[in-house]
């Protein structure tokens, strides 16, 4: 038996500049130890190919947190290109859904994208319809 | 005795006609009332994203930076995201909505690292 699954919330995709419409989330995103209106928002890609997610090393920079620590880790592309990223905790926060605390990878190269992936997918339900360029979300898994 | 008559199905019309079926089966009074909050939700920063699609000319001349942007307005850009957040926060804006503006190429297809 097919499971069915009913989603409370629905999202068009969000436009960028590169290629129109995408699986972009505007999320906001703070380090644990500051308020959280004290966060920045950014844009993340939906990425049902990424295990951990990865964001821009240059955001701690912003809070005054140093990158480099003691969790290292090593993500890579399809092309087995390696970059360097740590593991930090923070709250990622998203309007009428709530608060998740997940350890992102920060990167110490200057990547372009935000990549949230299956470790924030493992705390909600995630639907996509491609075809219709909306997705569908629900705050428990 | 007539011919068999050929039946002409086009499946396409055929299954969205059952799926629409499905679905007006499942919203009938004989199914369970939820509170259900099924509508497009708002996203953060709504203004922004719709600013950015409708002024790409403007968007184009800070390529392959990060933009700090409230409203309408872009408060601060650059090259470095802490920079832009910093310059963003020094002009009054304590959570600033920041993002990276990729350059269109057509030719160029993007995966996600």
């Amino acid at each position: 038996m097919v499971t069915t699954v009913e989603y409370t919330h629905q999202f068009a995709y969000a436009h960028t500049e590169k290629e129109g419409v995408c699986p972009v989330i505007t999320v906001s995103m703070c380090p644990p130890e500051l308020l959280p209106d004290d966060g920045i928002e950014v844009d993340a890609f939906l990425d049902s190919g990424t295990s951990t997610s990865l964001f821009n090393g240059s955001f701690l920079r912003g809070f005054d947190i140093d990158v480099i620590n003691d969790r290292s880790k090593t993500f890579t592309s399809t092309a087995g290109v390696p970059l360097a990223a740590y593991l930090h905790r923070v709250k990622i926060m998203l309007p009428s859904l709530g608060t998740f605390d997940l350890d992102i990878g920060f990167s110490i190269d200057p990547i372009r994208r935000n990549l949230l992936g299956r470790d924030f997918f493992n705390l909600v339900q995630i639907g996509f319809r491609e075809n219709q360029l909306q997705y569908f979300l629900k705050a428990t898994p | 005795m007539s011919p068999p008559r050929l039946l002409h199905v086009n499946f396409d019309e055929l299954l969205q006609g059952l799926t629409e079926k499905a679905v007006a089966s499942s919203q009938s009074a004989a199914a369970p009332a939820r509170a259900v909050e099924r509508v497009n939700v708002r996203t953060l920063r709504e203004r922004e994203v719709e600013w950015r699609r409708t002024h790409p000319e403007i968007l184009k001349q800070f390529e392959n930076e990060w933009v700090a942007l409230e409203g309408e307005k872009i408060i601060a850009h650059g090259p470095d995201a802490a920079d832009v957040i910093k310059a963003a926060r020094a002009e009054g804006i304590r959570k600033p909505y920041v993002f990276f503006v990729e350059p269109k190429d057509e030719n160029v297809i993007m995966y996600g690292l």
